[in-house]
């Protein structure tokens, strides 16, 4: 299993209005601060839509560098840091770390950057403009959480899968609430290649807002579900959405150490069912397609093969290929965390421009990995009426197993 | 360019001595060296087919 650690841990001290910034999140700033390459201008989702320099990684290390040398005040540039859907994209892109990331073993960390000081903004209640909405969404989340476990599984119903076992499906609360259809999927899909399963009755919230909101609740909360998933037995741990993937391989690692399980993205473990002949593809599929990456998947950790290589082993379908370096330019406009309740207009748009781009290429559907994507791109398309059909991959797999989705 | 480098799995790497002070290394596995180091090679690779019209080779 990948666990990807990259941690400053200078980050984890608060950074407090009325002091003095410390002398080594400064010197952190002025790495990117004294580029003038801006890479992370034009690779940036939201750039592309506001032209707006402050909302890049080099406006963030800037802001936070002029804080330090008494040029401005932290809570004047709060908002600042609300014009980032941590994607992922300017802190791969930036020289520091793809060009010297590995032989300085330091590397632009934009994303835990802005995670950090909305936190710190929080807590010492300088909250941004619009939190109320990202609080209200922790609420809705805390709710979900309060239900009984036959509540909390009724996304499966129908389905007989037990609590316990070797191989566990994680399902989080966006999963089993909201965009229910995509685990459902995954779970009927499983069964069919013959696949023992269990899930858990009750995770922790694992929702990305909680982790900039508070940190110590949501630590609280990973620390639970991982000791969920540890008491069901789990040797091997699936996983469908992924937002909860890169919290799995990149954020609880470096916070609770090396997880007592293997955790593996469902696109790997469906594409290795496929090469073991677990899984056969008996229903041609006759559409035009293109794929669209998730940025927690592709930016964060690296996964773009497995889904490629299933969408092209699908008898009958026409797909188009836009390579994953030129989808690090690419978000849907939901973003990880708080983003979208944050700036839901410019969420819409930047759902638009992704949309166009599949549709300049002449396709009826979009392909995606992502349940999150499957709602943000969902939405975008019933408003804007863009010609191309968002659609999960793993309807797609299921239509070709044959089965009535 | 750093005074020393090291050699570690097949790339270089500054030696840890020089990085002690003003800017240090940070927490980072092998893991995600790799991923740096493959993200790197997919992008080269995606610029040539998309800019280069020849790639010139070092003098002999």
């Amino acid at each position: 299993m990948p666990e990807l650690l990259s941690h400053k841990e200078f980050y984890e001290k608060t950074l407090k209005k009325d002091e003095p910034v410390p002398e080594e999140i400064a010197q952190d700033c002025y790495t990117v601060f004294a580029c003038r390459h801006k890479f992370c201008r034009e690779i940036c989702p939201v750039y592309q839509e506001t032209r707006n320099e402050s909302h890049t990684s080099y406006g963030f290390h800037s802001a936070i560098l002029s804080v330090s040398r008494g040029i401005e005040k932290l809570e004047n540039v709060k908002d600042t840091f609300t014009y980032c859907l941590e994607c992922g994209a300017c802190e791969l892109r930036c020289p520091n770390t793809l060009f010297g990331g590995d032989f300085y073993k330091r590397r632009t960390t934009t994303v835990d950057l802005v995670r950090k000081i909305r936190r710190d903004l929080v807590s010492q209640n300088e909250k941004p403009a619009g939190w109320e909405e990202v609080e209200k969404k922790i609420d809705q989340y805390k709710g979900y959480y309060s239900s009984t476990p036959e509540e909390i599984r009724q996304w499966a119903r129908g389905i007989e899968i037990p609590t316990t076992g070797d191989t566990v499906l994680f399902v989080d609360y966006f999963t089993a609430f909201q965009e229910t259809v995509t685990v459902r999927l995954a779970a009927q899909i499983l069964k069919k290649a013959g696949v023992r399963f269990a899930v858990i009755e009750k995770p922790g919230i694992t929702l990305g807002e909680l982790y900039e909101n508070n940190f110590n609740e949501w630590l609280k909360n990973a620390e639970e579900t991982v000791k969920a998933l540890e008491d069901a037995g789990a040797k091997k741990v699936i996983v469908v959405n992924p937002h909860e993937y890169m919290y799995f391989v990149r954020e609880y690692p470096k916070h609770l150490g090396t997880l007592p399980f293997e955790v593996v993205f469902i696109t790997d473990f469906i594409w290795d069912l496929i090469e073991k002949e677990k899984i056969r593809f008996t229903q041609e599929v006759s559409i035009s397609a293109t794929y669209h990456d998730p940025c927690t998947l592709n930016k964060h950790c690296g996964i773009w093969e497995s889904p490629r290589k299933i969408i092209e082993s699908i008898p009958g379908m026409e797909y188009v290929d836009e390579d994953p370096v030129s989808q690090w330019y690419n978000c849907c406009g939901n973003g990880v965390a708080s983003f979208k309740e944050l700036h839901p207009d410019l969420s819409y748009r930047i759902g638009m421009s992704r949309l166009r781009r599949a549709a300049d290429l002449g396709v009826q559907y979009l392909l995606l990995g992502c349940p999150h994507c499957k709602d943000q791109l969902s939405e975008v398309q019933t408003k804007s009426r863009i010609n191309v059909e968002p659609v999960h991959l793993l309807e797609i797999v299921a239509k070709a197993m044959g089965m009535e989705v | 360019m750093a005074r020393h480098t090291i050699i570690r799995y097949g790339h270089f790497m500054v030696d840890p001595n020089d990085m002690r002070e003003v800017i240090k290394q940070q927490e980072m596995n092998d893991e995600e060296i790799d991923r740096i180091v493959k993200s790197r090679l997919m992008y080269l690779e995606w610029m040539h087919k998309r800019f280069a019209d020849k790639v010139l080779k070092p003098p002999e």
